[in-house]
């Protein structure tokens, strides 16, 4: 059985929709700014989605004075125009819906924990009850009205990816014929902070696969692929999800090897899983977060598996940020663009290679390319890697 | 595609030891330095990761961990008192040098991540925090890998109680007649049987709220007579009754109106309730059908306030 | 000098949650990272960064410049002992 994308839905820091994202790349147009959305001491730059929470519930014709957590406004957005995209008949058979999220409704929570503190009978209900990360999950699918299978996957940075694979699982398995997969995360306080104890945070816009690199910026978004098998598929299609895998490094509880053992074993078996032959990969959405580690472990990995022959690849983190539980649910929409369009995507602030692997990224926007396979990888705390493997498909 | 045989190898269950008149439910702990004897990845490990490893750990004391095809974990909450304490660092010291540690640790797949790390083992991992249904996601995905070709599968749930979250829960109206409790339960799920076995997982069914009494029977019917069974087949109902009474009229309908012959079995008075509470009914199950040679299938149906529901089969047909 | 190795020790312990050492346990001069010494990572040095600053004010904004200053006890302490404010 094959596994088939058929329908695509993004917001992030570029824009709202597909196409507003494409143009953004096609003009060199990054996502990074100052922290607008809660008060902090931090001056990091993030790429925030340029939409309130209030402006996000008049897109969706949602009532302004119920409490949404913003991951699930912005998931709701990304799924809605994933599903509109398809022109699924949701009722027409088995739909199912899975989603990731590292924060969940922290958002909300952050806040409700600051009145709490203080006295455990202050604090609004309405902003602690949607914490968990099941809940923007459920809002998310009963706004499609999806009501087939539905969870969350939460394996921190690798979590879409993680959902995309479930997904074609539960398809495979005769489980569901079609499945909403992706992710959603918002920025919040919590997080940003978080990454800062850790010091990887970048002062300054981010330079994945520079030799300068110095650490990652964070982002917000969600983005959401519908998958069909071949029985159920009734309009054209953008690309198959040909490949999939997901390992656990079990090297260190955030950092990768040096030699990352853990970004080779997961694309090695997806690559082995899609029966490619690894000279047709045409391209990488490479996870690259701008972080001294992940960089360098990531290109030796690349370098074990492709030799002297390594693809075009970059990393569009310079433009997004780092989206966390989103990422790989915006960068799938991004790969599956890049082989049903031929189109690359630029690695911003590149100047000079990794001076261990000499590896240089793709630095301007093209389409119409013949992108035939393309790889793209998210790795995750918890030694959590994961990769997966878009084709083109002519004439199916 | 058909499901293939899958078998509950092995059991560990860390869980409370019932009613002692609080209105939360503890946990009863192992001494973790016994279990966990890593004592630089113990020691940074919050009361919550500590009993999710050591009861991996318990479960699989008869495998190698090379054994192991998949890791699978579930958790409703997450590791909250991780999530608490960065958080109270953050507001205490506005943000400033604040420990990485707690951070690190709050995220959900950190137990399935030291359980990988301690044991070198580089398989499938993953972490699914779905409510009500964390535990039920967990084991459809063991299912999957086994029909997959996988040999061993480990699968485990895990939630805490923090005075936080229950004070929480206690004004949000979660708690009434009801004793929130704790645990962590780990399987090993396997494609053969061998000399340990204690039952078949047949199937396991999701869903939310029905609009009525006889869409939850077609439901129920429709689930049974995929694993080739019918009600009469059913010998145990377990529910999962927590004490709210409004919520547990539709346990007591099932059990009189779908299948008044069967012997009706609760779990949540011993392990209280929170959202991975599926985990000890399944743990429990196993265990009667190991004991009990008059038992041969069990029907765990479970509900997480009214929303999330869930039908798990065990059975003893080898 | 003793008493501030003396110090140190502690708040490794204290701090890095190393149960069952105790400051005897700890050689002034065997490596603190890495399998061959007191086994400590990559986040460990993140939180001796903050025993830093908030026990002795100094600031150490790049994390890779503890490679060398945090091999041992003593070199702990003679960092300390010179950038102290």
């Amino acid at each position: 059985m094959r596994i088939f994308v058929t329908g695509i839905g993004v917001v992030s820091g570029i824009g709202l929709g597909v196409k507003e994202n494409i143009d953004a790349f096609r003009h060199m147009k990054h996502g990074m700014g100052k922290v607008t959305l809660f008060p902090t001491e931090l001056d990091m730059p993030v790429s925030e989605v340029k939409l309130t929470n209030e402006e996000i519930k008049s897109i969706l014709a949602l009532q302004s004075n119920k409490t949404y957590s913003r991951a699930t406004l912005l998931g709701m957005l990304a799924a809605k125009e994933a599903l509109d995209d398809s022109r699924l008949n949701i009722s027409s058979c088995r739909v199912g819906f899975i989603s990731s999220t590292s924060v969940g409704g922290m958002d909300l929570s952050e806040n409700f924990f600051i009145q709490f503190k203080e006295n455990n009978s202050k604090g609004r209900l309405r902003e602690i009850a949607p914490h968990d990360c099941g809940d923007s999950t459920e809002k998310i699918a009963s706004f499609l009205g999806v009501q087939g299978f539905v969870t969350t996957v939460n394996t921190a940075c690798s979590s879409a990816a993680n959902a995309v694979m479930l997904g074609a699982r539960l398809i495979k398995n005769g489980h569901l014929d079609a499945v909403i997969v992706g992710g959603t995360d918002s920025l919040c306080k919590f997080t940003l902070n978080g990454f800062n104890s850790l010091m990887i945070l970048d002062k300054e816009h981010c330079r994945p696969l520079d030799n300068s690199r110095a650490g990652l910026n964070l982002g917000e978004g969600a983005g959401y692929l519908v998958l069909q098998s071949e029985k159920t598929i009734a309009q054209q299609l953008y690309c198959e999800l040909s490949g999939y895998a997901n390992v656990n490094e079990a090297y260190h509880q955030t950092g990768s090897s040096p030699e990352g053992l853990g970004a080779y074993m997961s694309m090695d078996k997806a690559i082995q899983k899609s029966g490619v032959p690894k000279e047709s990969i045409d391209y990488i959405n490479l996870h690259g977060t701008g972080t001294p580690t992940n960089d360098l472990s990531e290109s030796r990995a690349i370098q074990r598996i492709f030799g002297q022959r390594v693809p075009l690849l970059s990393s569009v983190k310079a433009f997004i940020g780092h989206t966390l539980g989103a990422s790989e649910g915006i960068e799938a929409v991004y790969s599956v663009l890049s082989v049903s369009k031929g189109i690359i995507y630029p690695n911003l602030n590149f100047v000079h290679p990794i001076k261990e692997t000499g590896l240089v990224p793709v630095t301007h926007f093209k389409d119409g390319l013949n992108i035939r396979h393309v790889l793209s990888n998210s790795f995750g705390f918890g030694g959590n890697n994961s990769s997966l493997l878009f084709s083109s498909v002519e004439g199916v | 595609m058909m499901q293939k045989k899958c078998y509950i190898n092995s059991i560990a269950s860390i869980h409370p030891e019932g009613d002692d008149g609080c209105s939360q439910l503890h946990a009863c702990e192992p001494d973790y330095k016994m279990v966990i004897t890593n004592a630089g990845l113990r020691r940074r490990m919050s009361r919550i990761i500590k009993m999710g490893v050591a009861c991996a750990l318990n479960c699989m004391k008869n495998y190698a961990p090379s054994q192991m095809d998949a890791v699978i974990t579930a958790t409703g909450l997450g590791c909250l008192s991780d999530t608490e304490k960065f958080m109270n660092a953050l507001i205490d010291n506005e943000e400033r040098l604040l420990n990485p540690t707690p951070f690190i640790q709050s995220t959900p797949n950190t137990i399935g991540g030291q359980i990988a790390l301690l044991c070198q083992i580089y398989a499938y991992n993953v972490t699914y925090t779905h409510r009500g249904l964390s535990f039920e996601t967990a084991l459809i995905d063991a299912m999957m890998r086994i029909n997959e070709g996988d040999g061993n599968v480990l699968v485990g749930a895990m939630d805490e109680i923090t005075e936080t979250s229950y004070l929480i829960m206690k004004r949000m109206g979660l708690l009434k007649g009801v004793k929130a409790g704790e645990g962590a339960h780990f399987f090993v799920l396997g494609k053969e049987p061998n000399e340990n076995t204690f039952a078949q997982l047949k199937g396991v069914d999701t869903f939310m709220t029905q609009d009525s009494e006889e869409a939850l029977g077609k439901r129920i019917d429709k689930f049974l007579t995929s694993n080739g069974l019918d009600r009469m087949d059913v010998d145990c109902l377990m529910t999962g009754k927590n004490g709210r009474q409004r919520l547990d009229t539709i346990y007591e309908k099932m059990e009189s109106r779908l299948f008044p012959n069967a012997c009706h079995s609760t779990f949540k008075d011993i392990c209280g309730e929170y959202q991975t509470a599926s985990a000890f009914a399944f743990w429990k199950a196993a265990n009667i059908l190991k004991e009990d040679a008059m038992i041969k299938n069990i029907l765990i149906y479970n509900h997480y306030n009214n929303i999330n529901h869930s039908l798990i089969l065990i059975s003893r047909d080898i | 000098m003793e008493q501030l190795i003396e110090k140190i020790k502690k708040e490794l312990i204290e701090e890095l949650n190393l149960e069952e050492i105790t400051p005897q346990d700890i050689d002034d001069n065997a490596p603190l990272f890495g399998s061959e010494g007191l086994g400590l990572d990559s986040i460990d040095a993140l939180e001796i960064i903050l025993i830093l600053e908030r026990n002795y004010g100094i600031k150490m904004a790049n994390p890779s410049e503890g490679k060398e200053i945090f091999y041992s006890v003593s070199t702990l302490a003679t960092y300390i002992k010179e950038n102290q404010k």
